[in-house]
Parts: structure tokens; sequence; C-alpha cells
């Protein structure tokens, strides 16, 4: 039965200003692209793009059984460091620290994750619109994070699978780099200040934003590009 | 104040990302007389050198922790958490 | 007279540049050429005069081309004060001499240079202050006469686009001489990733311009090549590393603590992060004082060097060289090249060295004079000549008439970088300059900042600088050998007459600098702010060792206390713009999920911290009558939100607040207070048991972050086992107040809304839509009303639902404002707005919410003692009679004129139609019926009358109905 009320991004009216196409996904709507699916694909040779990643599930764990909670979806979990992820194509483990974890899935799954997850003496909180999710991807997307971050972000310091915590444009973001992205998530009261502060930065350098048909949803590291 | 400040967990990070509660104080007992809730209230060394000092990684993991940190040399300093206070060597 | 040469026979690398463009300067059409600055250009093109300086108007020119000193500051396209030699010229440029009228050639203020010298030093402070009325006429005649460029208050400045840029780079060397390119090449062969800032537009420093040969040094291939050569080869080696980035035109202005290098390149920032740094940025040509030592045509053997090699102008038909080493020869040989005569070399050392530059200049009949000095100039608007003699002044033997004067006696470390706040300079006796040498962890010194040196010495320091830097291991003592020092002359020849410039940048002479001294003004910091020596654009890069040396000779110090100032960043001058960059994303701001509804309905917002929240929809009063008489909706998502549960949570609600809440049943709702551990209340709001064990916190907007933060600290420090989840940005919420507010919510859930079922104060759990809420019958507006609290995500989409689902009634959004109003006819406090930092519970009216008889909580102590002592003052409701005028919020009260309290909030009550607030007043005014006197902020007083209860509905019948 489809719901009467329609879950929305915190950058919903930016990706409206930005001309996208909408499409429904798990009870929300969603970006698809900007108007132009090739062109936007074709920019992630030359340039970069910006996507709405904010329906993704994301899920934090702590306290002292975090770990074990954590190793019980995936076992991988346990041997991490803090600042360090594991991940598939459905999810990714992100370490914060000694005992919190943020679990980060595909929409929908969540109900799924956090039967898996579920134990006693735990703070489990499912953040849902609590949070949103920008995502920087394509080649040029190094030229954006220079301008945006006052933290050393260089690669060979900071090789993909790592998850930090910083500020972005005076944003506080839990960023989780992947071989082609930067995942930016951030509390959702700034979500709208975020997306202009990098399209500001990011327009003279090659940024446009597009949706999901540039980049679908999937959280496996893979390999560098 | 350009100084980088170590987290316990995520390293070395620019000052700006912290917040400061103040030095590092022992709570005085419910019992304790008026005078030793002003001083632990109100009173602090401000001392030049090494002291103890409560910062949060407030844009970063958010973490609470104790830096032992040269207040003449804010690049000279130490952190660890609460509960490993006592391997600062300095009390 | 100046001219463009096609040609040099003494310097290999010359080319005539191919391009030719044009532009004004003050509204005529000068020609310039590929590669010229300003400066240059307007040089090849004739200019003499360039500026008049800051106070006597004197008329200065061109010195040393290298963007040291305030001769050349010009208002480049609309933007005041731009080093006009540091700066490419561009087509269509627009460019105008300042602080001159009508123009620099026939200047009228340089009145001032007979005047001034009649009114004593430091006139501005002592004269035209009695009486009091006398100096704001005076400052404005003063700030008028001195002064550089015109702020362009228009801003039609060219590029305003002003960005910040990050690097981390392992090694970052500042300077591109032969020092700092050696440090490059040492850190890329070790492997390390590089950032060269260079502030010129071409890399190589001053080995640009000379030919001297290298020999012995360790790169061997650059042997026997001149110096020009050798660096042109060092670039073309590394240029394209892919370890190594080059910024140029860029000019490192600040270090700070950990290695944050700050520097500039047009209107880019960036702030650089480097684990160490290497400084190479040279030496300039040393500031000689001696009579007239600021006139138009002197200029120094460095300045001369550049114009000629750089940029192929031949300086002037006659000049004179005064030096006191092999470099002035240098120098004299090029100008002999370009097509110059020169007159002579006056050599301050009394036995020159026999060697090929020496005797070279013999051989081009150059006389050579030993063993003496330039004592003063002649000309009323430049050089005409030039007088020589010994070095102390006495006897002045010899004058030439020429119209350029080339200064080269030495090189002055440029040391700022290396001092800025933290090491002051010393006088090296040995090396006669002023030297850094107590350098903090991971930052090195090479080059010729260590003082002059051959080529191969300054590459040696340099590439051993570079290891050292990639290593992060200590560098060893720098050395010099005898035949590559230069004996310093007298800091001042003096020779008689008025005019020996210390400071050329502020007008400061000797003299006035020796009546400052006599004033008492004797140590050197207090002169230097007195005599404002060294404050000038320049900050101190001209004159800091002249200053130093002289300051310690008049206050009868010795030479090892020569020492200058401390240097503080910046370095050049910095404009705001650049500081600032993109404003608006330094301060970001936070939107509710309903923030787009509010915006299409119209509403006026207002700025709540870093929050945009709707002020009102409709005119306030209006908007509060509605919500009284009929139904209003308020979108309250910026509430801190926390759940607390965990097998310590009810301990721990007893230790944090200062309420008892072991009796609070689960649906039930109780307001709280938050008290500090020094017994001052910061903070309210509502605590609810949701479900067994698991209570829900509310906080007001602005304590969001800082009560999850400071709770967090508690339970670290305390170990109490407590789960805290911040949901405030997860829900949003509203509040929907009204006396219809039941039966419109009736019809959207499936609970029990009845007063029975769900009474005042309690909590309940259901469904809207399918969407999960939470439902708080509590009271802010004194009307009943609900706050419902659900996911974040349908935050507009039901937000549209509730209005679509009230139209009949019809439910309408109202605001912040309105909202101010309402809770004020029912007396509520708001924490921070109605207290402050010395607000005790006690005295603010909620000592309800205290149970001092808990064992242990935050603030017991205090709150004990603030109880014994009695409270002074009271925070109360007031009312006004009706016809009288509303005071501002914050205006005084007063009795027998004297201030007694306060008015804390105040509105018109437009249920009530008088004016109500809240006010702070002592004690004896407190009770029911007590009259005190407002004074508003136009000076008139009225009367208002103390209430012991809400002013609209007391006994809250409207709110438990």
């Amino acid at each position: 039965m489809k719901a009467i009320i329609q879950k929305l991004s915190p950058l919903d009216e930016a990706y409206q200003r930005n001309a996208a196409h909408f499409l429904a996904e798990e009870g929300w709507s969603i970006p698809e692209h900007c108007g132009n699916p090739e062109k936007e694909r074709a920019q992630l040779e030359t340039g970069s793009v910006l996507v709405d990643w904010s329906h993704i599930g994301k899920i934090t764990l702590r306290g002292n059984h975090a770990e074990d909670s954590a190793s019980r979806l995936d076992s991988r979990a346990a041997s991490l460091k803090p600042q360090q992820s594991c991940s598939t194509d459905d999810w990714a483990v992100l370490r914060l620290t000694g005992d919190e974890f943020m679990i980060l899935c595909k929409s929908g799954k969540e109900n799924a994750i956090l039967a898996s997850v579920e134990g006693d003496d735990l703070s489990i909180l499912n953040h849902g619109g609590g949070l949103g999710c920008l995502v920087l991807g394509g080649k040029g997307r190094d030229e954006v994070i220079e301008r945006s971050s006052a933290m050393n972000l260089r690669r060979d310091i900071v090789p993909a699978g790592t998850v930090v915590q910083t500020s972005i444009h005076m944003v506080p973001c839990t960023i989780f780099r992947t071989s082609s992205l930067e995942i930016l998530i951030h509390t959702r009261d700034f979500s709208e200040s975020l997306f202009d502060a990098l399209m500001d930065v990011g327009h003279g350098v090659g940024l446009i934003p597009s949706g999901v048909a540039t980049l679908p949803v999937s959280f496996s590291t893979g390999q560098e590009d | 104040m350009s100084f980088m400040l170590t987290c316990p967990n995520c390293g070395k990070r620019q000052v700006g990302e912290f917040t400061f509660r103040g030095y590092f104080k022992s709570r005085p007992q419910q019992s304790d007389d008026f005078a030793s809730w002003t001083s632990y209230v109100y009173f602090n060394k401000n001392k030049i050198g090494k002291q103890w000092e409560w910062w949060n990684h407030a844009s970063g993991c958010q973490r609470w922790f104790i830096v032992d940190r040269d207040s003449a040399k804010s690049t000279d300093h130490q952190s660890v958490w609460f509960e490993n206070r006592k391997t600062l060597e300095h009390e | 007279m100046t001219e463009r040469i096609a040609q040099h026979p003494d310097l290999p690398l010359f080319s005539s540049p191919k391009k030719s463009f044009s532009f004004t300067f003050n509204g005529k059409t000068i020609e310039a050429h590929e590669g010229d600055t300003v400066a240059s250009a307007l040089i090849a093109a004739g200019v003499r005069i360039t500026s008049r300086s800051f106070k006597y108007h004197r008329p200065r020119g061109p010195k040393d081309n290298f963007g040291q000193g305030p001769e050349l500051l010009m208002t480049v396209d609309h933007a005041p004060n731009v080093r006009s030699d540091m700066i490419p010229v561009r087509a269509g440029m627009q460019v105008e001499t300042q602080n001159a009228w009508p123009s620099t050639q026939l200047d009228l203020m340089s009145i001032n240079n007979f005047a001034v010298p009649l009114l004593p030093n430091g006139f501005y402070y002592k004269m035209f202050h009695k009486p009091k009325w006398l100096w704001p006429i005076a400052e404005r005649f003063i700030r008028k006469a001195a002064g550089l460029g015109k702020i362009d208050t228009q801003g039609r400045a060219v590029d305003t686009r002003y960005e910040k840029r990050y690097r981390f780079p392992d090694v970052c060397v500042v300077g591109s001489g032969p020092a700092g390119l050696a440090s490059v090449k040492a850190a890329l062969d070790a492997g390390k990733q590089v950032l060269l800032i260079e502030e010129q537009e071409q890399l190589g420093g001053h080995s640009r311009h000379t030919v001297f040969k290298v020999e012995n040094c360790r790169e061997k291939k650059l042997n026997g090549l001149t110096e020009q050569e050798a660096v042109r080869s060092l670039i073309d080696e590394i240029e394209k590393h892919p370890n190594l980035e080059i910024l140029s035109q860029t000019q490192a202005f600040a270090v700070y603590e950990d290695n944050l290098v700050a520097a500039q390149r047009g209107t880019e920032l960036f702030k650089i992060r480097a684990i160490s740094v290497v400084f190479a940025p040279g030496a300039t040509d040393r500031h000689l004082v001696f009579d007239n030592n600021d006139k138009p045509g002197i200029m120094t053997g460095r300045g001369v060097e550049r114009l000629i090699a750089l940029h192929g102008i031949k300086p002037a038909r006659r000049a004179v060289v005064i030096t006191t080493h092999d470099g002035g020869y240098h120098t004299a040989k090029l100008l002999h090249g370009a097509g110059t005569e020169v007159l002579a070399v006056v050599d301050g050392r009394q036995k020159p060295p026999k060697n090929d530059w020496v005797d070279g200049i013999r051989k081009l009949g150059i006389p050579i004079f030993e063993g003496k000095t330039i004592h003063r100039v002649k000309g009323l608007n430049q050089v005409k000549k030039v007088e020589i003699g010994d070095l102390h002044g006495q006897f002045s033997s010899l004058s030439f008439a020429c119209d350029l004067v080339v200064l080269a006696v030495g090189y002055q470390p440029q040391l700022n970088l290396l001092s800025q706040g933290r090491t002051r300079p010393v006088w090296d006796k040995k090396r006669q300059i002023l030297r850094v040498t107590d350098l903090p962890q991971n930052i090195y010194a090479a080059g010729e900042v260590q003082g002059s040196a051959s080529f191969a010495r300054l590459y040696q320091e340099g590439f051993e600088a570079g290891r050292a830097a990639a290593q992060q291991s200590s560098l060893s003592e720098s050395q010099r050998d005898e035949n590559e020092l230069i004996e310093a002359l007298p800091a001042d020849i003096e020779s008689g007459g008025k005019h020996h410039f210390i400071c050329p940048c502020m007008d400061v002479t000797r003299s006035e600098a020796c009546h400052s001294i006599e004033e008492g003004f004797d140590q050197v910091e207090t002169l230097k702010r007195y005599s404002s020596m060294g404050m000038g654009p320049c900050q101190g890069k001209t004159c800091h060792e002249a200053v130093a040396r002289l300051a310690a000779r008049d206050t009868g110090l010795s030479e090892t206390e020569a020492v200058p100032t401390t240097m503080r960043p910046p370095l050049s001058p910095v404009s705001f713009g650049i500081l600032a960059g993109r404003a608006p994303h330094l301060v970001p701001q936070r939107r509710t999920a309903m923030h787009h509804c509010h915006r299409k309905a119209g509403a006026a917002f207002l700025n709540a911290g870093q929050w945009k929240r709707p002020h009102s929809y409709l005119p306030p009063q209006e908007e509060a009558l509605m919500v009284r008489k009929g139904l209003g909706i308020i979108d309250v998502s910026t509430l801190g939100k926390l759940e607390l549960s965990g097998p310590d949570v009810m301990d721990f609600l007893h230790f944090m607040l200062p309420g008892k809440f072991r009796q609070l049943a689960v649906g039930r709702v109780r307001y709280s207070t938050m008290i500090g551990e020094d017994g001052i209340l910061f903070e309210d709001g509502t605590i609810s048991h949701l479900e067994e064990g698991v209570y829900y916190l509310s906080t007001t907007t602005g304590n969001q972050a800082a009560i999850e933060s400071l709770f967090r600290w508690w339970v670290l420090t305390d170990q109490f086992k407590v789960h805290i989840k911040n949901l405030a940005p997860v829900h949003a919420a509203v509040n929907v107040a009204g006396e219809k507010s039941r039966e419109f919510i009736q019809k959207l859930v499936d609970i029990d809304m009845s007063n029975e079922a769900f009474p005042y104060m309690a909590c309940r759990k259901s469904t809207i839509a399918d969407v999960p809420v939470l439902l708080f019958r509590i009271g802010f507006t004194g009307e009943l009303g609900y706050e419902i609290h659900f996911p974040s995500e349908f935050g507009a989409p039901l937000w549209e639902y509730f209005l679509e689902q009230g139209k009949s009634y019809p439910l309408k959004p109202f605001g912040v404002e309105t909202q101010r109003i309402l809770r004020l006819e029912k007396g509520h406090l708001i924490p921070g707005v109605d207290t402050d930092a010395l607000s005790n519970p006690y005295e603010a009216g909620v000592d309800f919410t205290v149970k001092e008889d808990k064992e242990n909580f935050v603030g017991k102590a205090f709150l004990k003692n603030f109880k014994e002592r009695g409270i002074e003052n009271k925070l109360v409701s007031y009312k006004l009679n009706s016809a009288d005028p509303i005071p501002e919020d914050g205006v005084a009260i007063l009795k027998n004129g004297k201030i007694i309290g306060r008015v804390t909030s105040s509105r018109m009550s437009p249920t009530l139609g008088f004016g109500i607030g809240l006010a702070w007043v002592p004690r004896d005014l407190s009770g029911a019926g007590s009259r005190f006197q407002i004074r508003l902020a136009n000076g008139q007083d009225v009367t208002a009358e103390t209430l012991d209860h809400a002013a609209y509905d007391p006994q809250g019948e409207r709110l438990t109905s």
C-alpha cells in the first residue's frame, strides 16, 4: 500500500532548484538525475558529481557490546581499529571509536540489519531522516575536497576504506572514503548549507549535481580508480 | 592558536575542532565545607607549565579526554583517555 | 634617462620581450612589455616620482623594485596600496598614484615638509587636545594630510572572489634562490612531497640577475656556469617532478604553531600544514641612513640589477655606485653594459681585494675610491648631485653630478618569517647582520638569510636543510668564510643635515628618534610605538636593522643589545577579503525539515543561533489572538531531545536534575530545570517517562549539543550505566494549540484523547497517517495543546497534511515571536532571556523544581548556600495600564533615580489589552500589587504592578480542560 506521507530528503528543495528528476524508493523521494543523465555520467571522467543518498539506512551502535553486536552482522567488524571500515555492496560497517559503530545500508534494509545487531546493554539508534548523506564522485573530486576541508585528506595518508570525523565547510561530517567516492554523512539541519558550500567552491572545478542514476548506492570499497 | 591537538581516537587535528571544558579538578565530597566548593567552582591555578585539562573533540568523534598540556607551549602535550590518566608522567 | 635596451654584453640569457601593450597611469597611456611589472613599465617610461611620503609628502621614487618599501604603492584598478613592483602589468590596467594633490609632481601638501619640522615629535599626541573640542577638528585635518590610498567604497576592484585552499606537503620550501632550489632537490631525492613557494613570477631569486661564475658547487655540472644559467638549469631539472608543486606569485606572509604557513596568491589564501618547513627567503640590500637618503634617484644594487637583467631597462644616464663588497662591482659592470655612464665606484673598504671584478672595473676606466662612502645627495625633487667622504661623515671630499646613486653596502636577511613572535633576532658580530638562530623543531633556515655567501655555499646549506627537513633531523651550524663576510658601515653616516630617514615608510628621521629617546622612550619597543618607526607598510623589512642599531647606540647600549622589536604576522599587507574568504560558508545555516513550507507561506524569519526560524506569518499580535481564539500550529523541531535509558538512568536523572522522578509514572511528563555546579539556573525543559525505564528529555534550542556533551562527561567521570540517544535531528516536532486542538487531533489518531484518558502533563504514542508519533500534552502557550514529535523524514509532507486536515477550523501556522507573546501572558520564563549567569532558581521563582533533600546532585552545595542567604531580587510578572506604551526588552527599573532592576521580556498582550512582562525587582517589590517604575528607552516612565500569578488564565483552566 502506498504510504500516505512521503519521506523527503533534507536536500529535496536544493535538488528541486537544480531541475532534478525524482524517483520513489522505499517510500522516499530521491533525485535520479538533474535532467541530462548521459552528460552527468560523462562528468565523472572530466570533473565530479554531487549526489543525494539521504535515503540510505544509517544505524549507530554504541556501548561496551557494540563490537559484539556489529560482528554479528559482519565478522570482520571485531578486528577493525577506529577510523577503519569493512563493507560489501549492500552495507558498510564503520568503526568510529572503540565503542561506537555506524552501519550504512541500502534503503529498506534497516529492519533486517536491526534484527541481526539486536542485543542487550547496547544503544541502537536508527537515524532515518536525522542524518543527511551527500556523495562526491568522479575523477575531479579531489579538487573539491582540497577547497573544503582543513584536514589532511591526502590519499596516501587517508586511503580508501577509512572513516574520519571532521568538518567540511564548518559542518561536522563523518567521511567514508571508498576507492571512487567520498560519502559525507552529517546532521540533516546542515544539509542545504553543505550542498551550497560544496557547489560554490566546486562549480569552478567541474562539480555538478546529479542523482542515483549516475551514482547508484553501493558501499564496496573496491579497487583504486 | 593554531596548534594541532592530539585526539586519542582520531589523531592530530586542528585545535578548532575541539572544545575546552577547563582544568581537571577533583569534585569535593557533598559533606565538605562550602569553601572547598567555592574553590572547586571558581578558583583555578592558572600556572605556566604543564597541567591536566578536559577537552572534547566536538567536530570529530565527540569524545572527552584528558590532555596534559604545557600552557606556554601548546605543541608540547600528551592526550589520554580518562581511564588511562594515571599513565601521564606529570600529576 | 631611462631607456629600453635590446641586448647586454654580460647577460648571456638576456632576451628582448616580444609583445607590448598599453595601460593608463594617472590618465596617461603608457607602453608596457611582456614581463614588466607595473613599476618597471613606469620606470621605462621615465616616471621618476612615484609617490609622496606619509607625513612630509616628500617625493619618493623606485628604490629596491622588490616590494619592500612604500615608494611604489599605488592604486591599481581601484584597489589601494598595491605594490606596483610586485604585480605583472596587464593590458588596460588603470594605475593611479596616491596621497598627493594635485599630483606627485607638484604636491601642494609638501608644505608639510616645512611645517611639520616646526611641530614637535609626536605632535599628534601632545597638541590640539586642549580644549577638548579642538581635537576632533584637528584630527580630521591631520588624517587628511597623512595617509596612503583611498578605500574603494564602491567595490569596483576587479577580482573579488576570495578562495581558501589547503595543502599538506611533507616539506614546504619558501624561496627559490640557490638555497631554496637545493632544498627542494634534496627533499625530492628523499622521496618527499614538496611544496615550493615563490613570491616572484619566476623562480631563481637573486641569481636571476647575477653573472658571478659558480665554483666548487657540490652539484658539479653547475660549476663554470654563471649563476643565471645555473638556476635555469636547476629549475628545468626539477620543474616537472611529480612530487613537486610550485606556487609562484605566492607570498608566504605568516607562520603559526605546528608549521601552519599562510600564503596569498592573488585572491586565494593558502593554508599550508607542513611536516617540515625550510625558509630560504634571502636577503635584500642594506638600508643606509645619510642626509636625504630618501630622494628619488637612489636605488639599491639589486634593485638596479633587476631593472637591467629582468626588464631590459637602462636605468639612468649617469650613476655613482656606493659599495663595500664585490657585489657593487658586479652592479657597476651591468650598468656599464646597459649603457649607463658609471662615474665612480665608491668602496667603503680601505683595501679592496685584487680580483677579476675590481680589476675589470678599473680596466673600463671607471675610477675607484677606497675607504670612502656617501655623505649626502642634493637635488629638489630627485638626485642631481652626490657627495662622498670618509666613513664617519666628517669630511666631504668629492661630489659628482649624476641622476642615479646605487647603494650596494651589504645585505639584510629577511628574518620576518623566521622570527614571527617566537624569537628575537640577535646581532651576529662576525657576520655583521641580524640572525635568528634559535628555531623550533622542524623549521629550518638556509641561504642568504644566514648571511651572504657564494653560490656554492648557499647551495650546500640549502641541500643540507632540505635533507634535514625530509628526515626531520637536526641541521648542522651554518658556516661562513672570511671572504664571504661583508663589513657593515656605521648605521648612520653622520654627515650633518636634517633628513636622515631611519624609517622611510613613516617618515621618521634620526633627530626625531633622538628626541623621542630624550622624552623618555628609551626602550626599543616603546620607542617604536611612540615614533611609529617600523610600523608602516614594509613592517620593518627595510629599516629594522637600522632601527635596532641606532636605537641601541642612542640609548647608550652596546652592539650586542642591538635587537629589533618582535616581528609579527603578517609579513606584508593582506587584505581583509583574503582572510575572510568565502564568508557565508563560515557560518552554516541550520534549517528544520519544514523550512521551505514556512518560506513558501511567506513567513518572516529570525536567527536563533545558527537556526533560521519563522518569526511570524501575520503580524504577531493578530497571530497570538488567532491561537487563543482558534487553532494554531508551530514548528518546534529545533528543540533538543535526548532519550535516556539503562540500569542507572534514575540515579543519573536524580544526579543531573534538581528534582525527584522516581514517582514519575510511565506516560507522565514533568517540567524540570537544570542547575550548574555553581547553583545557577541555565536550562529548562520537560522530562517524560515514555516506557518503563526510558525517559525523554527536551531542552532549549541553543543547548542541544551542549547538554548531550555535558551528560556524556558525567557518564564518563562518574561511570553511570546510561544510554544517551540524541534524537534532536531524528525527530521533527510541532505544537498544536487552541481550544479545538483535542477535537482536531482525535480525528487523526487512534488513541483516546479525552481529558480523562490523556490528562495535562502526560505523553502517549500513536500514529498519524501511518507515521509513528509521540504526543506530549504540555502548556507553554497556556492553551489546550499537544506537542507532536515524529521522524523528521516526514517533516514537510506531514506538516502539509496537518494544514490540509485542519482546513475547516482553520488551522494556521504561527511563529516564534507569537509564541513569545503567548508564553509571556502565562508568565513563563525562558532561561538565558529572562535569567542570566547570576540567576539561581529561588530568585527565578522555579524553586518548586528543586528538591534539596536529595543526597547528592549537581549544584546542591551552592543551592543550599543560596537558600540560606535568602533572596535579594526576584523575577516577577507584571502588568501595565491599558494605554501605557510598551517598554523595550532590557530597560531599567528606577527608584529615586537609582537603577534597582530591569525588564527582561516585555510585550503588548493582545488578549488582555495592556502591556505585560517579566522583570527583576528587589524583594520588597515582589509582592502582588507592588508598584514600580519602568523607564523606556525614550526617557518616558510607566508604572508597573507586580502579579503573583499569570496575567492570562491564572488558574490554568484552559490548559487542563
